[in-house]
């Protein structure tokens, strides 16, 4: 295994991530760990992956689609031990801008 | 109830409950007694002792025959991801701590229509995100052979729960090694099945197209009935096969060796040399000795891309990971956060305070790979990668009918050893990793010990579908050097 | 002032009308309590998991295949990655880079009569999102709409108007409406649409910046919408201001589109191939099958009507407009044989019932075949138009058929030239201002006498054989 490079994250970057992933990332040491592992992986920019289809998926032979028949689940067995229902919603803080 | 029924097959347990030799009843106290007694190994989050022993009870009255299946009566353990209709399902997170399941896992639901008794949830490294069970919320799991070390993970409460005797089989999942991994640490044996094999609904998500549950066991017919139990097609999962699954204890008790014995064994020798513990390859080549002796051919293999699967890994399981842990967001289920002032706190406070800090590295680097800008030089090239790791193993199966390689390079380490440097926890996972970029099966088997009394585990790995050939070869394995199997580290 | 070229697209969103949800076998019933039609896959519980509605399918390649779209054998479902309260996964599963169809077209007709084709740049499937409501301090996620299988329809920017754009989307509902594959309810929100405008320096080929109108979910507020963006854009150009690529919304009440609260910069949204989910491979065969399923599409409907039934455009874009109208039309022309007669009374009677009564066809209680009796009966003469018109409300209450209506009130017109005569003679005697003012000229006058003979014989007189007869008798 090759030392791996470290990468440096800029404040930029990590904004953008957890804007995206609503998290905070401000523990340096995440920061850190994030470059180094950065590095590691960008050894795969050495492979030459010409004319190769990517690998998305597992397992693709032919599969039957499901047929369009109701199943009732009981709804109630989600929504009574949900804590954050009120009045069969799930009540939330106010989102700013209008709906359908 | 003696501790020596510990080492009974489960087709033997089958026969002494049909005898009335000993009770499900019995057999269950015998498990809880000694889950209490080795608390401290930290197997479990959640135990079901009262419903257990209920259920044990009805199903003494109903008696055992025959025609029962062989796992009625059977204290089962599973990882805590997978759902078990009205408990806690934790997946060893805070941010999932109180989250009571509202269905069963199609797996669960086989094992109750089995008759399986399931004794409680074990303890894995958060979300499944780890090799040494060191990042629970519940506080790592304990090694039952020296429990200043690791057992391994994710599904290091399973493995050490099925080492330490404190259930008969247990069922975990592998995603990059997590059956795998721990079985080796702890002396057991795992099967991470072909991708397609087994149904992932109600398995908590970390890498959708990698991830697999996968039995454990202490014995080889223990392993194929656990298997035969649950795997096959599931219409609630659509990346389940359809091909049809062979029963394979009927195949064990049949199978022939002679024609088993024709079959090739390759060896990927080049990429096993560097960075490996002189113990795992003493025992690798004791291994391969064996291997051998019973009469197999064995032929040197090439796995050319297998050196980049780490970093594949890297990218490919946190991509589709921090994707697949968007769900947990405190608005419908699992932690909210108090005191959120608006819409945007509530999301990252209940996240921030529900996720571990492995966990949060990890959809910090999924996110980093799919966003816009590095998707073709990460996530889509890393797919692309994948293709030529996956085509390694097809060209390798033109000479070969299973491949022979160690399950890590290293023996169970120190609690808290590779803690400060993630980067070296992800290192022991380069023998596991290809299996699941490749989707092919792998059986890890006890293969030996190292010096300092560890157990060392080898793996087999398969062609797509063909678990029925590892089966049969770990099982003449286990004929062979029966010191290894079916052991139980503890008093 | 330079005038502006307006470049218009609609991405219109429709719910396709299967009985289960797209991933999982909930029920896609409107109008259910909050949170009832859920299950684990729809509320993205952990650990479930998608599975695809084979229904959900073959209703968008049906319709893909009605605008003319080419099909991707292998398509790919992708992840859209974002938080948000109606989204339980935090992610839509939809169709990205490698979508069901692609490269179609639809035509809309103007008002000169010329036909303009409006290209489709992709027709996708995905699922649907909850629902939020408001009130002062929170929101209230309903989760009963998640997961309900949608067709987005991208078009090409190729309208130049809020009057083409009102012309494609409409359109686009009669076709929907006619293949079946969504019940087109505006109200109910199975029917949604977004428009994209820019407007540019007449000639120039650059296009302008773009912006988003969601939710105009009505022709009126699509019009009114998109005139007044229009005016507003141009009004900041012609000051040399730069327009601001967002999200709009229409205020109705208001008739402004105002701009939604920033939602930070655009999203990232991640696309990836959806890995719980196989490719979908469709065969030749299959979308030949579902391509057989097809009913007549409203183009060809209309020029056929044109050309076999003689109508104008305008009457045959009408009738086509319904097809359930359009097969009412064309099974009464065939059961009476005079396309005419029944054009003129499905326009006149029928419709305006409809209107009357705020029903459509499939709710009218008199069907094509009770319609041609009474059209016959009106064809062979045993009853004149007005009579007609009488019968038709006497049908339309009591649901009797025509013939028994017509005997019950003896509402046959009189044959009996003789006893018509015996009228005609009556009337001359009595309107003796009329017949002098007739004989002097006033041919009009005409009219009114005919008026009084059918009073006197109860509207009963063919009108033709009274017009005759006083013609004859007042020389």
């Amino acid at each position: 295994m090759t030392t791996p490079k470290f990468v440096p994250s800029t404040d930029a970057l990590i904004k953008k991530l957890e804007k995206l992933s609503k998290l905070s990332f401000d523990n340096v040491k995440l920061r850190d760990e994030f470059g180094l592992i950065l590095g590691h992986i960008s050894s795969l920019d050495e492979v030459d992956v010409q004319n190769i289809k990517p690998m998305f998926h597992a397992c693709i032979e032919d599969y039957e689609f499901a047929k369009d028949e109701v199943e009732v689940f009981d709804s109630e067995l989600i929504t009574k031990t949900s804590p954050y229902i009120k009045e069969h919603f799930f009540c939330v803080p106010s989102i700013l801008e209008e709906e359908n | 109830m003696s501790n020596s029924f510990l080492t009974a097959s489960i087709p033997a347990l089958a026969k002494l409950l049909r005898d009335k030799k000993i009770s499900a009843k019995e057999l269950c106290e015998l498990y809880f007694n000694r889950i209490k007694k080795h608390k401290e190994l930290n197997a479990y989050i959640s135990i079901f002792e009262k419903e257990s022993l209920l259920q044990a009870s009805l199903l003494d009255r109903e008696g055992f025959s025959e025609k029962d299946p062989l796992m009625k009566g059977i204290p089962v353990s599973l990882k805590d991801l997978f759902m078990l209709s009205g408990t806690r399902t934790t997946c060893a997170s805070k941010i999932l701590e109180n989250y009571i399941a509202p269905y069963d896992a199609t797996i669960t639901k086989r094992l109750k229509e089995k008759k399986a008794i399931i004794v409680g949830k074990n303890n894995m490294d958060e979300f499944a995100m780890g090799s040494s069970n060191e990042y629970s919320y519940f506080g790592p799991v304990k090694n039952p052979w020296d429990t200043t070390r690791v057992s391994g993970g994710s599904s290091g409460g399973s493995a050490t729960a099925v080492s330490a005797g404190l259930s008969q089989i247990s069922f975990g999942t592998d995603t990059g090694g997590s059956v795998r991994l721990p079985a080796s640490y702890t002396g057991i044996l795992a099967l991470k099945p072909t991708y397609g094999r087994m149904s992932r609904y109600g398995v908590i998500a970390f890498a959708s197209s990698l991830d697999q549950p996968g039995p454990m066991a202490r014995n080889v017919h223990d392993l194929a009935i656990a298997y035969d139990a649950v795997a096959g097609f599931d219409k609630n999962d659509a990346t389940t096969s359809s091909k049809k699954t062979e029963n394979v204890y009927e195949y064990l008790l049949q199978e022939n060796k002679k024609d088993l014995v024709k079959k090739t064994i390759g060896i990927p020798s080049s990429f096993i040399k560097e960075g490996v513990d002189k113990d795992v390859i003493k025992v690798f080549e004791e291994s391969l000795a064996l291997i051998k002796k019973i009469g197999f051919k064995t032929v040197d293999i090439e796995l050319p891309h297998t050196k980049y699967a780490l970093d594949v890994y890297y990218v490919i399981s946190p991509g589709e990971a921090s994707a697949n842990l968007s769900r947990y967001d405190g608005i419908r289920f699992g932690h909210r956060n108090k005191g959120f002032k608006d819409l945007e706190s509530l999301y990252r406070g209940s996240r921030g305070e529900g996720f571990g800090e492995e966990v949060k590295r990890r959809i910090m680097l999924g996110t980093f790979v799919l966003s816009a800008g590095y998707y073709d030089a990460y996530f889509a090239k890393a797919a692309k990668v994948r293709t030529l790791i996956k085509t390694d193993f097809e060209n390798a199966y033109k000479k070969c009918d299973a491949i022979l390689m160690p399950v890590s390079p290293f023996t169970a380490f120190k609690l808290g050893e590779k803690m400060a440097s993630p980067l070296s926890m992800y290192l022991s996972d380069i023998f596991t990793i290809s299996v699941n970029l490749a989707a092919v099966p792998s059986l890890a088997f006890p293969a030996g010990f190292s010096s300092q009394n560890l157990p060392i585990g080898m793996q087999l790995i398969g062609k797509h579908f063909d678990e029925k050939t590892l089966f049969g070869i770990t099982r003449l394995i286990e004929m062979e050097k029966q010191d290894c199997f079916n052991r139980v580290s503890v008093e | 002032m330079s005038s502006y070229d307006v470049v218009i697209g609609l991405e219109i969103h429709a719910q396709l009308s299967t009985k289960s949800k797209m991933f999982c076998r909930c029920s896609t019933l409107y109008g259910k309590k909050p949170n009832t039609n859920i299950c684990p896959v729809c509320t993205g519980q952990a650990g479930a998991l998608p599975v695809l509605n084979g229904k959900a399918v073959e209703y968008a390649l049906k319709t893909a295949l009605a605008f003319n779209c080419k099909i991707n054998n292998t398509s790919v479902f992708s992840r859209k990655n974002y938080f948000y309260p109606d989204l339980p996964k935090g992610y839509q599963i939809s169709q990205f880079d490698e979508p069901l169809s692609e490269h179609g077209y639809t035509e809309i007709t103007l008002k000169d009569g010329t036909t303009k084709k409006i290209g489709i740049t992709r027709i996708h499937i995905e699922e649907d999102a909850g629902k939020n409501i408001h009130d002062n301090e929170n929101s209230y996620v309903d989760l009963n709409r998640a997961g309900i299988p949608l067709v987005e329809i991208v078009s090409e920017p190729d309208m130049t108007s809020p009057e083409e754009a009102v012309l494609y989307f409409k359109k686009l509902k009669t076709i929907i409406e006619y293949i079946e594959t969504s019940d087109c309810n505006m109200e109910e929100g199975n029917l949604r649409c977004d428009a994209n405008i820019s407007l540019k320096p007449s000639g120039e080929k650059k296009l302008g910046t773009k912006v988003e109108i969601k939710n105009l979910n009505s022709f009126r507020f699509l019009e009114k919408a998109l005139s007044y963006e229009i005016e507003r854009q141009t009004k900041a150009l012609s000051s040399k201001e730069k327009i601001i690529q967002e999200t709009r919304l229409f205020d109705s009440d208001k008739g402004v589109t105002r701009s939604m609260r920033k939602k930070e910069e655009s999203n990232d949204y991640r696309y990836f191939p959806e890995p719980d989910l196989r490719p979908l491979l469709l065969n030749e065969s299959f979308i030949n099958k579902v391509k057989e399923t097809l009913p007549e599409l409203p183009d060809t409907k209309i020029k056929r009507f044109i050309d076999v039934y003689k109508l104008s455009y305008y009457e045959s874009d009408l009738f086509c407009s319904d097809k359930m109208l359009a097969s009412y039309y064309e099974s009464t022309v065939k059961a009476v044989g005079d396309a005419k007669l029944t054009s003129s009374w499905i326009q006149t009677v029928v419709l305006k019932a409809l209107n009357d009564n705020k029903i459509s066809v499939k709710d009218l209680k008199l069907g094509a075949q009770a319609l041609s009796e009474l059209l016959l009966l009106i064809k062979d003469g045993s009853i004149n138009q007005n009579t007609g018109k009488d019968v038709f409300d006497e049908m339309l209450k009591t649901g009797k058929p025509a013939k028994i209506i017509v005997d019950e009130k003896g509402l046959s017109q009189i044959h009996d030239e003789g006893l018509i005569e015996k009228i005609v003679e009556e009337v001359i005697l009595e309107a003796t201002t009329q017949v002098e003012q007739y004989r002097a000229g006033k041919i009009a006058v005409m009219g009114f006498l005919v008026g009084m003979v059918m009073k006197k014989s109860g509207g009963k007189a063919k009108p033709a054989v009274v017009n005759e007869l006083l013609k004859k008798k007042l020389g």
